[in-house]
């Protein structure tokens, strides 16, 4: 197929996705805006005045923005895994009835996810940058590589669950769950230095700590930004899209036998 | 020329998918890149080449393969092995509302359908709204498609193919759905797409559409390729075939043989078995039945055209005539039909055993009879008429023989 059909293809996808999930909402793309500042208000409450949560490195900022900071990458992670392992069978409707490319609606779900909740993100930065928080906003662009191995992780464990699915109905349903572990494995809603050591010289393994303690080191404290860690993630993250790419491949070929 | 699509060897074997143990070992073979044998073989070993300006009709029962062949042709899935060449664009009418989302619009559809086509962005609004036109359902096309009737999707389906004009053209059955205003629009197009130098291919039970659109055709037997060549010659051995089955099921249904039944039946000329007489020649109808006791069973006889049209039935009770007894259990009739007029053309004699009391019918029995002969008059009998009856001509009248008679 030629790039220019493909590039149609997936720019339907990727609106069809966008829309469907305020299809029929009276504020529409309005929450996109919205939830995120709710979100962050309750948050902020919840844990700052009854939990009485601290960071104790990030105490001059309080609570609510160190979880913000890290809260929304992570989201828009974990609903791009969760999205994309029903993304396959989702589209049972065309299986088998048209010709199509499946890992089109794989990608379009989760770029529709880091899409919307980046522009969250956005809203909620702005508003920590209102409410005078003293983040270092200057490093913002160094955060985009980090996203965009988020992105890529996404992509990664994304096709391999999407093509999965297609034949072990379990896996989300598993996924459901481990992605509850897995947000609790991350330093999101509290800080590495909390951790035992004993526990801490595990991180290495989650692949998406990187990305996300090099968001907090760059915003949160503007030093010592984890580099190598952050080099070592994104080795991984192409790694594991091109093996999990070709595990599609393979497995595409019989989709439609077994949806 | 290069053929539009060459089909070599392709087999399909649907995998078994019923338990979650077969699916892991699909999947791990798979991923070993081992091809799946285990399932049902639905196709096997099919080669064939279709060249542009071609229209082929692939026919067959039920359940041959015609539709797995088409998705495959089509790209829709895959074959377990062999290989399929496209060198065109294919586009296919398949499965009602396949396709389509029933959530969306009917407009929404359309754009998809569009997307999906590969449409160049910046003409997508005109497509669209040629698109619109065609499928011609009004205010509709901003309803769910959910709640379309099904010749209304039908429409919907038709209209994309129409704008995206593809080399080839695959399409079931689902024709028949619309509405005669619709069918004859249709009809159209594909005459015109044909003579435009489009390449059909069409799965069809109606031997009449197949034989009017096509002029090859494939004939599907359990899967595998029976006859492959001109359209009156395959369309003719499958229709043989089919009525020699029929010929051999002569017991529509399963008589209980400790009552009442029907033992042997035999369609005679001057003594001898025939299966076609000619017009107006005598027909005798022999039928022996069985009866669990002494009682003579009784007999019901009737006659109906090939297309179900019933033309004459009778009763041995409205006679009043007993069988002839061959023993104790077996009575034996014998019906004459002196100088038959049934016009030619092919009926079925059906014959029920039924109790003494003339109230139950106890089984069926069918035999087809060919009627030949060279009259041009139409209809299933021929009546006695009196033509200029006013001028005071007083008897009946009989057709000329036309040079049209063979």
């Amino acid at each position: 197929m030629e790039t220019s059909k493909i590039g149609a293809m997936f720019s339907y996808f990727l609106k069809r996705e966008m829309t469907d999930r305020y299809l029929g909402n009276v504020m529409g793309l309005a929450w996109v805006f919205i939830q995120p500042l709710i979100t962050l208000v309750i948050y902020s409450f919840v844990f700052e005045n009854i939990f009485k949560a601290r960071i104790p490195e990030a105490a001059h900022l309080g609570f609510a923005v160190y979880l913000a900071i890290g809260f929304w990458p992570w989201t828009a992670f974990a609903e791009s895994l969760l999205r994309s392992t029903t993304a396959v069978i989702d589209k049972k409707s065309l299986l088998g009835k048209v010709k199509l490319d499946l890992r089109l609606p794989v990608a379009a779900t989760i770029t529709a996810s880091f899409i919307l909740h980046m522009l969250g993100y956005i809203v909620v930065l702005i508003a920590l940058a209102l409410w005078g928080k003293p983040l270092h906003f200057e490093m913002l662009p160094l955060i985009v590589p980090a996203l965009m191995i988020l992105y890529l992780l996404a992509l990664g464990f994304g096709f391999l669950l999407a093509a999965v699915q297609v034949y072990l109905r379990d896996t989300a349903q598993i996924m459901a769950s481990v992605l509850m572990l897995w947000f609790f494995a991350t330093p999101v809603i509290y800080s590495k230095s909390l951790l035992p050591e004993t526990v801490r010289q595990w991180l290495f393994l989650n692949p998406v700590y990187p990305a996300i303690d090099f968001i907090h080191q760059a915003l949160l404290f503007g030093t010592n930004l984890p580099w190598l860690s952050l080099l070592s993630s994104g080795l991984f993250a192409v790694g594991l899209l091109w093996m999990s790419l070709r595990v599609f491949n393979r497995l595409s070929t019989r989709f439609e036998d077994f949806i | 020329m290069r053929p539009l699509v060459k089909v070599s060897g392709v087999s399909k074997i649907y995998p078994k998918t019923s338990t979650a143990g077969s699916r892991l070992r699909a999947m791990v073979s798979l991923l070993r890149s081992r091809p799946l044998t285990e399932g049902s073989e639905i196709l096997r070993d099919i080669n064939f080449e279709i060249y542009p300006g071609e229209s082929l009709a692939i026919i067959g029962k039920n359940g041959a393969g015609k539709s797995t062949l088409l998705k495959i042709i089509s790209g829709m899935i895959q074959p377990t092995t062999g290989q399929v060449t496209v060198n065109g664009k294919i586009g296919a009418l398949l499965e009602l509302g396949s396709g389509f989302h029933p959530e969306y619009t009917g407009r929404e559809n359309l754009k998809m359908a569009a997307a999906l086509a590969g449409l160049d962005k910046k003409n997508i609004q005109d497509k669209l709204d040629q698109m619109i036109e065609f499928a011609d359902i009004g205010d509709y096309i901003d309803e769910p498609v959910k709640h379309y009737s099904s010749g209304m999707v039908v429409r919907l389906g038709f209209s994309v193919v129409t704008v995206t004009r593809p080399e080839l053209l695959i399409t079931d059955e689902i024709l028949a759905v619309g509405d005669q205003n619709f069918q004859r629009k249709c009809t159209q197009w594909i005459d015109e797409y044909l003579t435009g130098g489009g390449t059909l291919m069409l799965v069809s039970h109606s031997m009449y559409h197949v034989k009017k659109l096509c002029k090859t055709a494939l004939w599907l037997e359990n899967g595998r390729v029976k006859q492959h060549g001109d359209v009156y010659q395959v369309a003719q051995a499958y229709e043989d075939e089919h009525n020699v089955m029929d010929k051999q099921n002569q017991h529509v249904n399963q008589a209980d043989k400790s009552n009442y039944h029907i033992k042997a039946m035999q369609l005679l000329q001057n003594g001898r078995p025939v299966d076609r007489i000619l017009s107006h020649e005598n027909l005798d109808i022999s039928v022996v039945c069985w009866s669990p006791d002494d009682r003579p069973p009784g007999l019901a006889l009737g006659i109906v055209r090939s297309d179900g049209v019933p033309v004459y039935g009778t009763l041995s009770e409205l006679f009043d005539v007993k069988p002839q007894p061959l023993d104790r259990q077996q009575w034996r009739f014998q019906v004459r039909f002196p100088e038959i007029p049934l016009l030619p053309g092919t009926y079925s004699i059906r014959t029920h055993a039924m109790d003494p009391e003339g109230i139950r019918l106890m089984d069926t029995w069918e035999m087809e009879l060919r009627v030949q002969g060279h009259s041009r008059e139409l209809g299933v009998v021929k009546l006695p008429v009196q033509w200029g009856a006013d001028t005071g001509q007083e008897t009946e009248s009989k057709p000329v023989s036309t040079s049209h008679e063979a």
